[in-house]
């Protein structure tokens, strides 16, 4: 193998890696905005006073965001995961549309 | 795609650190100025270098006769004062008309005396740099230093599970060796102020969640997200009735504050539709001798002075109000706030040393070709000498500028662009002369280092107020901006010259070797 070809695979390989990150933190921002919302949601429909639903749901979100990204971006295999995570926070999204009078 | 988690998150940290060390580095070396921007505005602002009082101030006489004047008798919707404290021994007076028109001005905590026009932004400008970056549109600056900060806390996640020896690394630096000792130092600092790393990240995120994550608020208010704020603070709200009212006394009121929270002190006091019939006051508790940022806030009606509503908060808003003042250090604890000076300045190491680290690192694989060295060499120049070549570039404008010149306050902010675009352009030059692409460190050191002397040396010059002058006259904060300015000084002339006599050295090992 040349040394061009080498450093040519080796760019490939770092741009699949990049497109990898780019979308870990997108799935995961999807992820925890469904779940802020369904958390807001839910916690209000419980009792607890509107603002102090959002600020729950919002701090566990900014915690839990990194870890996601983190699981999504090293954990194997890494597609299934993504899809995973991804399918379950549009049904998430859905769901909260649904339970906030959304038709 | 990796052979392993360990190697992917090393890949994660190198990309993440790579790519957004640079916004990070301004986030933490302007916050890390911001800590001390009342001090800053001591120092920039020489009209407002007033000794401390200790008698207590009457509102009634020293504000209430003047805010018709201060607002050239427009109607107001609102008007507030912030009152002295330990670190600025002045009172701050600001009020909105009904269409929307701000008046600002210090004035003197005793006597008639209304201080002249600032002229300057002072401590201010880095405070705002550090979570704007200065770019309003869209909120763009803000909406950048979330991302970097979010990918920063996964950068730093990332970074302690790549660690096999996190304790042996806080004792670790390998001053000899090149350039093992960048990595050392990058680990060092980094371990050294990793939760103040984490917490920083973090609550710098959630105080302006809104912009960031506004999923809860969107779904749980819908079409009333504006009264999320208000709810969030149990704050007291009520509409102007139209009939003009009177205002009972200031002082009373502030008496019963402080009754009522025990031994707190009132930090800012709010008078909104003054000279309605529902004016109220709002008066909120200083978080000088606390970490929280909760403000305690007392509402009383202003023509009775009764109390009307006190904010209580309750648990997740008591939680957030924490992990704010976390964030913002209205505490005046001064070891804790030097601490936290300290933890922002070696988050700036980290930052730089890993950016050197990677470089060195590339310079020895050869990699990424000259160009992709130069510029990376040059970004990090920019970055890490540019940055506070700048900043004091903007101190000693800020005591050379005529006091009368038109839009002062803009020169000097232009004057720190300017001098910032110079250094990087110097940079550049420098680097494209050098064989091995090098930045000239010594002589953006050494320049840092007569930068820092001749801003002491003219705002002696200019005030009288010499750091020996300024302890002797009780001002504290004055004096301690020029030592810490020398200090920065001489530790920028010592590095300066380290790394010239250095480069000296590697440039007669050449010749020897080439000989």
């Amino acid at each position: 193998m040349t040394r061009r070809t080498v450093k040519q695979d080796k760019k490939a390989l770092d741009l699949q890696r990049t497109v990898w990150l780019v979308l870990a933190l997108s799935i995961g921002y999807l992820c925890v905005w469904a779940l802020t919302t369904l958390a807001g949601l839910g916690l209000s429909w419980l009792g607890l006073q509107r603002s102090e639903a959002v600020l729950a749901s919002t701090i566990a979100a900014f915690v839990s965001y990194p870890l996601l990204v983190l699981w999504l971006f090293c954990a194997r295999p890494a597609r299934r995961n993504g899809l995973l995570v991804a399918g379950a926070s549009l049904l998430a999204l859905g769901m909260a549309h649904y339970l906030a009078g959304g038709t | 795609m990796f052979d392993s988690a360990r190697q992917s998150m090393l890949w994660l940290h190198r990309f993440i650190g790579v790519g957004f060390s640079g916004l990070l580095l301004i986030a933490f070396f302007m916050g890390s100025l911001a800590v001390y921007d009342r001090e800053l505005d001591s120092w920039m602002l020489p009209q407002t270098r007033l000794a401390p009082v200790d008698a207590p101030i009457s509102l009634d006489r020293r504000v209430l006769p003047h805010v018709a004047s201060l607002s050239e008798g427009k109607p107001l919707m609102q008007w507030y004062v912030e009152l002295p404290d330990a670190r600025r021994p002045l009172l701050r007076f600001q009020a909105w008309t009904l269409e929307g028109k701000g008046y600002s001005r210090f004035l003197a905590p005793t006597g008639d005396q209304v201080l002249p026009d600032a002229g300057s932004r002072g401590g201010d400008f880095f405070y705002r740099l550090h979570y704007t970056l200065n770019i309003a549109t869209w909120s763009a600056g803000t909406r950048l230093l979330g991302l970097a900060a979010m990918v920063g806390l996964i950068a730093l996640i990332a970074g302690v599970c790549i660690h096999a020896r996190l304790f042996q690394d806080m004792f670790t630096l390998r001053a000899d060796k090149s350039p093992r000792r960048l990595l050392d130092l990058h680990n060092l600092t980094g371990v050294f102020a990793l939760p103040f790393h984490f917490i920083i990240m973090l609550t710098g995120l959630l105080i302006l969640f809104p912009l960031y994550l506004p999923a809860g608020v969107h779904a749980v208010y819908q079409e009333q997200a504006d009264q999320f704020g208000a709810e969030a603070s149990a704050a007291y709200r009520r509409e102007a009735s139209g009939t003009p009212g009177p205002l009972a006394s200031l002082d009373q009121m502030m008496a019963q504050a402080r009754l009522h929270w025990g031994n707190g002190e009132p930090t800012f006091l709010r008078v909104w539709h003054p000279g309605d019939a529902n004016a109220y006051v709002e008066i909120s508790r200083s978080a000088g001798d606390r970490l929280s940022k909760d403000e305690q806030t007392l509402y009383f009606d202003g023509a009775s002075a009764s109390l009307l509503h006190e904010s209580r908060l309750p648990a997740a808003a008591g939680t957030f109000k924490f992990l704010a003042g976390l964030h913002v250090t209205h505490f005046q604890q001064p070891w804790l706030r030097a601490l936290y000076f300290l933890a922002g300045l070696s988050g700036c190491v980290m930052l730089g040393s890993g950016l050197l680290y990677w470089l060195e690192k590339r310079r020895l694989q050869n990699a990424n070709g000259r160009f992709g060295i130069a510029s990376m060499t040059l970004f990090t120049s920019a970055l890490i000498t540019g940055m506070p070549l700048a900043t004091l570039a903007m101190l000693v404008a800020n005591r050379w500028l005529p006091v009368g010149l038109n839009a002062r306050a803009d020169w000097e902010v232009q004057v720190f662009y300017g001098a910032w675009l110079l250094a990087t352009a110097h940079a550049a030059h420098a680097i494209w002369r050098s064989p091995q692409r090098r930045a000239p460190w010594s002589v953006h050191c050494l320049a840092i280092s007569v930068l820092a002397v001749l801003a002491v040396v003219s705002n002696a010059w200019s005030t009288g107020d010499h750091p020996w002058q300024a302890i002797k006259h009780g001002l504290t904060a004055v004096a301690g901006v020029d030592l810490v300015l020398l200090g920065v000084a001489l530790l920028a002339a010592r590095v300066g010259w380290r790394l010239h006599s250095r480069s000296g050295a590697v440039v007669a090992l050449g010749e020897v070797k080439n000989g």
